[in-house]
């Protein structure tokens, strides 16, 4: 299981990344599922389950304009858990 | 060859300019399109440029900093997101083509705020005259391209504020060669070349947008593709199309020489390049010099006029000795008509931290030879 962090922007996203990385938290970039990307060409932060919960705070605290997060489960199922 | 044409490109890059531009032509897909490798690298180069020239001029945020392909077009997304026909524009009478132009195009109602060369004071004076007049925008220009002034951005820049006055300004002289603050400016936008004092390649260019603004130019931006207009976030909503990967990695090696030299560095090189300049122009009869008589107001620039040859002439047979100099109008009539340069022009000099004074002794012996032979 991991947890995508969807942003509109690519350099909102790579801001993000920068903003866990100093915290401890990796992240990969993705281009998510096009079914979760409602306007299309999103980026997402690809983040392990284990650091979800400090990661959201860090980026909800920091403020960061991201669209949406999404739990995807092993079978590759996405469902939202914040807007 | 001397090369001292720098304010209109700069030559001599540093280390690792070229290398990194040929390195992406080979290597670098455009940022944001694709999820390969090459689109990651190309994302990860743009983003650190990003945050270089956001530390650099102190944006909120890298995502304020926007590429554009030169200071002309940075300037014309800043003035056609803020004016329009009948928009009463203060401007000062140093301001460049680039400019004078769009809000020309756009029908703008311009006021001009002018005193001769150096004149800080009288400048302001003027300007205080120009915003009792109640301008709905301020369009300033940080250093003359054709004289080296130095304006007074800063005092400009408060009582823009005060009186809520959104403030565009040009720092394509300013850019690489002294402190260049977003922050304490209080501007909407600021303009900068990529390829003059911040030593990229040419087709680069540095926006620093405070919001959103209109759109220039339309088309895809690897975002929000299901949109039919341009996003409404920075810096999307004004790169449309795909990057120049090459100027943008060359641009960031660029930044992080200025970064690494400092720029307290680079204004004390480039102060003492303009004494020994100056030093030299003032022992040479039949030369005027425009120079400023106060510490602190002139940039690496200088531009002097001959009594007994025009100024293209000179810098034609400069240019047979092996000087590159610039003459005529420098794109920038105002800032003649301002300093009484009109007709004719003037040469103009300008040197980047590359030059050496033994240049400048070289190009005095020059000239004088030049001048003996009228």
């Amino acid at each position: 299981m991991h947890y995508l962090i969807v942003f509109r922007s690519l350099t909102y996203a790579q801001r993000a990344a920068k903003t866990l990385e100093r915290a401890g938290i990796l992240s990969y970039m993705v281009r998510p599922p096009i079914e979760i990307s409602e306007k299309g060409c999103s980026h997402a932060l690809k983040i392990r389950a284990e650091s979800y919960a400090k990661a959201a705070k860090l980026i909800r605290d920091a403020g960061f304009a991201y669209e949406a997060i999404y739990r995807v489960d092993g079978a590759g199922k996405a469902e939202e858990v914040i807007r | 060859m001397i090369y001292f044409d720098n304010a209109a490109t700069t030559l001599i890059k540093p280390a690792g300019v070229a290398e990194a531009s040929a390195r992406a032509v080979r290597t670098l897909a455009d940022p944001g399109r694709g999820s390969h490798k090459a689109a990651g690298k190309a994302a990860e180069i743009s983003y650190a440029c990003r945050e270089t020239a956001a530390r650099l001029f102190s944006a909120p945020a890298p995502e304020n900093v926007i590429f554009t392909m030169n200071a002309t077009h940075a300037l014309n997304i800043a003035i056609k997101s803020l004016a329009e026909r009948g928009t009463p524009t203060l401007i000062s009478g140093y301001e460049h083509n680039s400019v004078l132009r769009p809000l020309k195009a756009v029908g703008a109602d311009i006021i001009i705020a002018s005193s001769q060369p150096f004149e800080q004071e009288k400048l302001l004076e003027d300007f205080i005259r120009g915003l009792d007049r109640r301008p709905k925008l301020a369009v300033v220009n940080f250093v003359s391209n054709v004289f080296g002034y130095i304006l007074p951005v800063e005092e400009i820049s408060h009582l823009c504020a005060d009186r809520g006055v959104p403030l565009i300004v040009d720092a394509s002289q300013a850019a690489g060669h002294m402190k260049v603050d977003f922050s304490a400016l209080n501007a909407e936008f600021i303009a900068m070349p990529g390829h003059k004092g911040l030593f990229g390649p040419q087709g680069t260019g540095i926006l620093i947008a405070s919001g959103k603004g209109k759109t220039f130019m339309e088309g895809g931006s690897g975002s929000n593709s299901l949109d039919e207009f341009m996003p409404s976030f920075l810096p999307d909503r004004h790169e449309a199309g795909t990057h120049n990967m090459p100027g943008i990695s060359g641009l960031y090696e660029g930044l992080r020489f200025v970064e690494r030299l400092g720029i307290e560095r680079i204004r004390k090189i480039e102060d003492e390049l303009l004494e020994a300049a100056l030093y030299e122009l003032e022992s040479i009869d039949g030369i005027r010099v425009f120079r400023a008589r106060k510490p602190g107001r002139q940039s690496a620039v200088v531009s002097f006029t001959a009594q007994n040859l025009g100024a293209n002439e000179l810098a034609e047979a400069l240019s047979g000795e092996g000087v590159a100099v610039r003459a005529g109008y420098h794109c920038a009539p105002l800032a003649h008509r301002s300093a009484g340069t009109e007709p004719g022009g003037t040469v103009r000099l300008s040197f980047s931290v590359f030059n050496t004074q033994w240049e400048i002794e070289r190009f005095a012996a020059k000239l004088r030879h030049i001048l003996k032979r009228i």
